[in-house]
């Protein structure tokens, strides 16, 4: 008998109807990523397009935002999604979390506009609480910064009060109640206002690097646990006692690894060798993580209900150890760092880690919403589509990502190592062809990831239709 | 005194090194564990052509005497840690599912 059954075709929890506004959001979002990535790879190359209508500023803070919104609403929405299957019921407060969530998207909205509408002006108090707060990444007014806070608050709730409602703890719960109490709290440092630069980028890293290294990864092992139970039968024991190991060996090294952040902002110069050593060890758990997603991929001869889904999440696997392990390690050492910090290196790093950690994941929670959605239950779910958006888009962030390395690489020789970041080698790196000619080959890359992503979303609205209209024709018949 | 030419050659080389030693540390796990699932002694010599490689990245980390003792010390540590990652995984991972296994299939 089954422990962690979805109801029958088409029969939702009210949880999971929002878990599907939650993935439309998600996708929409990422769509809005990529155009707006797009716009700034091409004001690489034409600093004058768009120019007093988009600033590259705002053009890149939309971009930003609009990515870690989507990722973070897409892992909520997985936790909707199996949070009932999980404990048996419908989520306790249901009603609270769909008003919130609407409160969400129309201050998501709002902040959007304000951004695009009120590009340059003076930074005051006013513009700190209503327009942008001015931090990188966390841009994002005050009014929003406590909608959020507000919001996670009300999803740790609806967690909470379901498991105690249910009765039943599992470890899977355990650690999501764990990990979204510290999530929350988190976030929280990004809101301190201080005069002082320092502390205000080292509390601001506990945000950046604490939600990205830390929290979002366990938010991960816990989504994808419960993905692997749905995926591939995987028994429950198994992902717990795996989920637990995962937690010890992110948190271990990742919480100092915050230190790497440390290295340059005018903190005590011992998170040099602090940060140094913990970032150094951070790809260990990552080769680790390798040798069990073969075992588990290689085991089950990747034999699955939802090939896209199984394919996204041997991705993620992967994705997560080359874009964080490689890219990371490479630049992480505080003595390379020194040279190679701001330049597009780290930019590489960002964009094949976020895509390889948590791209791969919320795809995955999409699949598995979709195959159960209306009457499309389909069973293995597959098309001859999803492999096309699947490569396109591997294939466009493997381009994008090996331009930036290759600008970044100019960047750290040139202008910073061997002519010192003087203005002439500011100019010497920033007309070098490794970097100049980089850009077209970005923004191309970039437009083969929007084709990836177009025929991605036209994957999720047909995949399973045809075929079980087709059953439908012959039931008729 | 170091020129900045010199230490632009030593910055370079680690990086490289740097990529190289994590990726072929990856492929060696990548490689040894493929190798042991399907029970394929050649995908198992095969990964240790990484970890041979993974140990000349570090090596060659090292010898661009550009880093301190620390440094030195720890990517060493690392080098050796990542040697025996994929034997101790693949015991756990071996371990986990051959305790765990035998309980019903979930959906």
């Amino acid at each position: 008998m089954s422990t962690f059954a979805h109801r029958q075709p088409g029969e939702l929890y009210e949880s999971q109807k929002l878990a599907i506004w939650y993935f439309v959001v998600a996708i929409a979002l990422f769509g809005a990523q990529i155009i707006f990535g797009l716009l700034l790879a091409y004001q690489y190359i034409d600093p004058n397009f768009l120019y007093q209508k988009l600033s590259f500023m705002t053009n890149r803070t939309v971009h930003l935002n609009a990515m870690i919104v989507w990722l973070l609403v897409g892992m909520m929405g997985g936790v909707y999604w199996f949070l009932p299957i999980e404990t048996g019921r419908e989520v306790v407060g249901i009603r609270l979390a769909k008003f919130i969530w609407w409160v969400i998207v129309a201050g998501v909205t709002v902040v959007v506009l304000v951004y695009l509408l009120v590009q340059i002006g003076p930074g005051t108090a006013f513009t700190l609480w209503f327009i942008n707060e001015g931090r990188e990444y966390i841009e994002a007014p005050r009014w929003a910064d406590f909608a959020i806070v507000a919001w996670v608050a009300v999803f740790l709730f609806n967690v909470v009060a379901t498991t105690l409602a249910a009765r039943r703890i599992t470890g899977l719960l355990g650690v999501l109640i764990f990990d979204l109490v510290a999530l929350g709290a988190l976030y929280t440092a990004g809101m301190h206002y201080t005069v002082n630069v320092t502390m205000d980028q080292y509390l601001w890293w506990w945000v950046v690097h604490l939600w990205v290294e830390a929290t979002w990864e366990v938010l991960v092992g816990v989504v994808m646990g419960w993905s692997l139970m749905y995926l591939l039968g995987t028994p429950r024991k198994l992902i717990e006692t795996w989920l637990f190991l995962e937690v010890a060996l992110v948190f271990g090294t990742g919480i100092l690894g915050l230190g790497h952040h440390y290295f340059w902002i005018g903190t005590p110069e011992y998170w040099i060798g602090l940060g140094g050593f913990f970032s150094a060890l951070e790809p260990l758990p990552l080769v680790a993580m390798v040798v069990h997603a073969v075992y588990d991929a290689g085991a089950h001869r990747l034999h699955t209900i939802n090939k896209p889904a199984m394919m996204w999440a041997v991705t993620q696997a992967f994705g997560n150890f080359i874009g964080a392990g490689v890219w990371g390690f490479m630049q992480t050492l505080p003595q390379i760092n020194m040279y190679s910090h701001g330049t597009q290196l780290a930019a590489a790093h960002g964009h094949f880690a976020f895509f390889g950690a948590y791209v791969g994941t919320v795809l995955t929670l999409v699949y598995i919403a979709v195959q159960n959605i209306g009457k499309r239950v389909q069973i293995p779910l597959n098309s001859k589509l999803w492999p096309w958006a699947w490569g396109l888009l591997v294939f466009g962030i493997i381009g994008i990502v090996a331009s930036f390395t290759i600008s970044g690489f100019a960047q750290t020789m040139i202008e910073r190592a061997e002519l010192g970041s003087t203005w002439n080698a500011f100019i010497k790196s920033y007309t070098h062809p490794w970097y100049t000619n980089t850009h077209w080959w970005r923004f191309w890359m970039g437009m083969l990831f929007l084709l990836g992503y177009v025929l991605l979303v036209w994957d999720l609205l047909t995949i399973g239709r045809r075929r079980t209209a087709n059953a439908a024709e012959g039931a008729h018949d | 005194m170091i020129s900045n030419h010199e230490i632009a050659q030593m910055v370079g080389a680690i990086i490289i090194y740097g990529f190289f030693f994590v990726l072929t540390a990856g492929l060696y796990a990548m490689f040894y564990a493929m190798g042991r699932l399907f029970e394929r002694p050649w995908l198992v010599k095969l990964s240790y052509l990484f970890a041979a490689a993974e140990v000349l990245s570090a090596v060659g980390m090292v010898a661009t005497g550009y880093l301190d003792r620390f440094w030195v010390n720890l990517i060493l540590f690392s080098a050796v840690a990542y040697l025996f990652i994929p034997q101790g995984m693949w015991w756990v991972v071996v371990n986990f599912h051959a305790e765990y296994e035998p309980e019903e299939h979930v959906h």
